[in-house]
């Protein structure tokens, strides 16, 4: 069973079936015992009521005795359930009925006395309410009755029988004579166990028929998984983001959850394919430009050969076009690098040191005519919490930005310092800067300032810069230059706790 | 031949104007579609290059534009994008022909030349007059199955000659088909090309004449 996959229809018809079987098995229980005590009860009460019957002929005196008996007894045997084995003893004497039907073996000659010393069979009588006197109606008919009719178990020919036995003194005599009448258990048995088992065939049938349409029950209550089912099916064949499920009216309360969290699974992934589809046809795009360059170049150098004036020009165009080319691969992969990875550890960072640094270092290789300062207004370190080598690649690729896109005499000045939240890294120049209403477009993946399409660079600086301060969680702002031209880049990082 | 290229990126339109002028043509360079849009119409362009990423406008834009005010003019598109929409919609907007990047100089020349001979209904590539045989594909002129030696702007101006032979040719129209915006251009500059022409024409080429006044013009057979 453990190999079978799992099934939902199994699963819900085992859940309802097992503890049906259970009720049908209990009920069966219930209805067997009820059974067997209702059999007990009515076969008890019949030998007990045959048993009386008979006593009360030895209630009358001979000869009318002699007559009444065979009357007794023929009308005993002549019921539904006949009353077959009887035995009337006085003493070892037997008087009527079948010598194999001994008195009990308590049952003495003399009496001492002791009135009822079995305690008399009773029965519940629920709707009737006659009052009876040791089980007779008529009070009279018990005074000579030492023993009110008992039931015992006994041996009736080698078989387990249920004997009733009554002991009482006949009228006109003094010794006293035991009555019994039994019938064999066997007899009873086999009635019940008829019984039973059509009370067992019916439970069956009940269990199969119930199990049969619960079956066909939760095919039909799973009818709307079907629907969905084959929704996805058919948009295998032409697997496409823009799929979505269709939830209609009647779908169960059950599944829209989960309909509702597909969809927007798929959004997401529809969003996520369409930048990413977007991305490659913009990067091969960006990528034509520099090849054509190429291209054309060697011809050139083909046609007028390497020493001309135009093969010279291509000679210097040819190693430009492929700079470009690897400049726009390395930012690419940058962008999709610092785009890509998960959560990372932030870490406390001293940004007035690490502006210092690359400050340093990008004046060193800046040309000599910028002019190029570097102000920590804290007078100590500055503690944001981010992650010191992304933020070094940050704040170096902003200032690159302010040194390469300025005049040959311009200036670019580099600020830290803290606020009441923020650590805070200001790149402020004097350059060309950016038109305020193309300052949100410049996030924009190969976005180029009108105007400056033959400018250097890829177009992907800034989308990389701001991939990598989301991953910081610092923000970057885009103000007009202090000096009242340029630009001035603030980057705020989150201040490290104290 | 004069072309108009229309292209922004500097390096590449350096490169194309050296390799067409290999090819024979004079090329003008224009960077914006403003620019282009005023000056398409100026000279005797006989096809305009026209590149589709340019800073100012779309170049399907300066497109629709230039047809839209009846320009003749066969237009080639440049561009890096190349998805079949874009080449749907730049043909139908009145492009003659397109091209992306990047691409196979040689084969922009071809079309380029294809597009020429179209506009001006010549559809053999090759230019005849009696034994006088002129391959604009091949730039080589063949006279009794002889090859002469001619130089670029001879080359130039005998293509344009033999263009409409029999029909005199203004001298300021031949000078704007053969000189771009660029060549510095002495008033005599023609006269010399055209004599030099003459010269390794003789003896059993046509000869070319001199209309005083109006022009140039080679004989028709």
């Amino acid at each position: 069973m453990r190999n079978l996959p799992p099934s939902l229809r199994l699963r819900l018809t085992g859940a309802v079936m097992m503890p049906l079987a259970a009720l049908v098995l209990l009920f069966g229980i219930i209805t067997a015992w009820v059974t067997h005590d209702t059999e007990a009860d009515t076969v008890d009460r019949v030998l007990v009521g045959s048993v009386r019957t008979l006593s009360l002929v030895y209630n009358s005196r001979s000869p009318e005795r002699e007559s009444l008996l065979p009357l007794a007894v023929h009308l005993l045997q002549r019921r539904a359930r006949p009353v077959v084995h009887y035995s009337v003893y006085r003493g070892k004497e037997l008087l009527a009925g079948d010598a194999a039907l001994p008195p009990p073996r308590d049952y003495g000659e003399t009496w001492n006395g002791v009135i009822d010393p079995h305690p008399p069979a009773t029965f519940v009588n629920a709707y009737r309410a006659n009052p009876t006197v040791r089980g007779y109606l008529n009070p009279a008919d018990a005074r000579q009755v030492t023993q009110a009719a008992y039931l015992r178990d006994g041996i009736l020919h080698g078989k387990p029988a249920r004997i009733a036995t009554e002991i009482r003194r006949p009228a006109g005599e003094t010794g006293l004579i035991v009555i019994q009448i039994a019938d064999y258990i066997d007899d009873r048995r086999a009635y019940e166990h008829q019984f039973m088992i059509r009370v067992l065939m019916v439970g069956l049938a009940v269990l199969v028929v119930t199990g049969l349409l619960f079956w066909w029950a939760i095919r039909w209550g799973l009818r709307p998984l079907i629907d969905l089912t084959s929704q996805v099916e058919t948009a295998q064949q032409d697997a496409s983001p823009a799929f979505r499920l269709e939830s209609s009216g009647s779908d169960p309360t059950e599944i829209r959850p989960f309909v509702d969290a597909f969809n927007g699974l798929m959004t997401r992934l529809e969003r996520a394919s369409n930048s990413l589809r977007q991305f490659t046809s913009n990067a091969s795009h960006q990528m034509r430009t520099p090849l054509a360059v190429a291209r054309v170049h060697l011809d050139v150098l083909e046609r007028y050969g390497p020493h001309s004036p135009q093969g010279q020009a291509a000679l210097t165009d040819i190693p430009h076009a492929i700079d470009s080319l690897e400049l726009l691969l390395r930012q690419m992969i940058a962008l999709a690098r610092s785009e890509d990875q998960g959560d990372m550890q932030m870490r406390p960072v001293d940004l007035a040191a690490l502006a210092a640094t690359v400050t340093a270092d990008r004046a060193a290789q800046a040309p000599a005519t910028l002019d190029i300062a570097y102000d920590n207004r804290m007078d100590g370190p500055v503690m944001a919490l981010g992650q010191a080598a992304l933020a070094g690649e940050l704040l170096g690729n902003l200032l690159d930005n302010a040194i390469r896109y300025n005049r040959p005499d311009g200036a670019v000045a580099v600020s830290v310092w803290l606020d009441d939240q923020e650590a805070v890294v200001e790149i402020d120049d004097n350059g060309p800067g950016i038109p305020p209403d193309q300052r949100d477009k410049v996030w924009e993946r190969f976005y180029r300032i009108t105007g400056r399409t033959s400018a250097p660079g890829t177009g992907l600086g800034l989308p990389i810069a701001r991939a990598l301060a989301d991953r910081l969680g610092a923000e970057i702002e885009l103000r007009d230059g202090r000096t009242g031209q340029g630009l001035c880049v603030l980057i705020r990082f989150r201040r490290a706790p104290a | 031949m004069r072309l108009l290229l229309v292209e922004d990126d500097e390096r590449l339109a350096r490169g194309m104007v050296a390799s067409l002028e290999a090819a024979g043509f004079a090329v003008d360079i224009l960077t914006t579609g403003e620019d282009a849009l005023k000056l398409a119409d100026q000279e005797p362009y006989c096809a305009i290059i026209l590149d589709l990423g340019l800073p100012d406008m779309d170049g399907l834009d300066v497109l629709s534009q230039l047809r839209a005010r009846g320009a003749a003019t066969p237009i080639i598109i440049l561009t890096a994008r190349d998805m079949m929409d874009d080449r749907i919609q730049g043909l139908d907007r009145g492009a003659d022909d397109y091209m992306a990047k990047p691409f196979h100089p040689r084969e922009l020349e071809s079309r380029i030349r294809a597009l020429v001979r179209r506009s001006q209904g010549q559809l053999d590539p090759m230019l005849r007059i009696g034994t006088l045989m002129f391959d604009r594909s091949s730039r080589t002129v063949y006279l009794d199955d002889k090859m002469l030696d001619l130089r670029r702007r001879e080359l130039a101006v005998l293509e344009t000659l033999m263009g409409r032979p029999g029909k005199v040719i203004a001298k300021e129209r031949l000078s704007a088909e053969i000189f771009n915006f660029d060549d510095a251009v002495t008033p005599n500059a023609l006269e010399v090309y055209v004599g030099r022409l003459r010269r390794k024409l003789q003896p059993s080429g046509p000869a070319i004449r001199t209309v005083r006044g109006l022009g140039y013009m080679i004989e028709a057979a």
